[in-house]
């Protein structure tokens, strides 16, 4: 049994991700990178129709940058598993703030691995997604 | 007519093309060298999917469906440049929601799994 330290202990947080406003310039971006092409992404009128304030980000998208943030956090792990529930939208233009904690660290196959708890957060600070990703380090 | 229960099940044929990859990871600043670990995902936009989700959303006209939880689980990296299948079951599992299931093969390989659950809105 190897008595290496783990890489990623339970308990760790990492530095928070801030990406400034997500502009609509990233919004088309991603949609057209992606193929979401759902107009309440980048048409008023359709994101008032189902009762918004105006366009919202992707929830994709925010899940693609928590998968950044990961990137960054951890460059020499593989997120092998990646989920994502979203509580609240996120109107186009809000900047978005990424932080975590390790919850679980343990080992899979002799490979240290960690579990994060994920929160991304409007330019409120509301908790708008919940996330939780397991990375093989 | 609810449409509550009902499901629908297609295979697909689908390819993570080298320049698709580097568009979706510049959309999302991903590190240079890295497979967004979400790439995947795109192909659930696939046309075929939309027009199931549509399908299973008929009894509420006009709803647009919006991502209440997404999940991607990686078994192996993602082959980049080959073909590869993707089979999806998608399910209406009440009155608000469609369900998507897809898992991603690579010549009868599981490489993937992701499952999505869908609100339909208003």
């Amino acid at each position: 049994m190897s008595t290496a330290a783990h890489p990623a202990p339970f308990g760790t947080t990492y530095p928070d991700r801030v990406f400034p406003g997500i502009a609509m310039d990233r919004v088309r971006a991603y949609a057209a990178a992606s193929g979401d092409d759902n107009p309440i992404h980048v048409d008023e009128a359709a994101a008032r129709s189902i009762g918004l304030e105006g366009p919202i980000v992707q929830g994709m998208l925010l899940m693609g940058l928590v998968d950044t943030a990961l990137a960054e956090w951890l460059p020499q792990g593989t997120t092998v598993k990646l989920s994502t529930r979203f509580a609240l939208p996120v109107a186009v233009g809000s900047p978005v703030t990424i932080a975590a904690r390790v919850v679980r660290a343990d080992t899979e196959a002799g490979r240290p691995r960690a579990t994060l708890r994920i929160f991304v957060r409007d330019g409120g600070g509301k908790a708008v997604a919940l996330a939780e990703a397991v990375v093989g380090l | 007519m609810s449409l509550v229960g009902a499901t629908r099940d297609l295979a697909l044929v689908v390819e993570a093309d080298a320049a698709s990859v580097a568009a979706f990871a510049a959309s999302l600043d991903t590190p240079a060298g890295r497979v967004p670990t979400t790439y995947p995902i795109r192909w659930l936009t696939r046309l075929e999917i939309v027009a199931v989700v549509a399908e299973l959303a008929a009894d509420r006209p006009g709803a647009l469906p919006v991502h209440e939880l997404q999940t991607i689980e990686m078994a192996a990296p993602l082959p980049i440049g080959q073909p590869l299948d993707l089979k999806v079951s998608a399910a209406r599992t009440d009155a608000i929601h469609v369900t998507v299931e897809a898992e991603i093969c690579d010549g009868g390989t599981p490489v993937g799994r992701m499952h999505a659950v869908l609100r339909l809105m208003p």
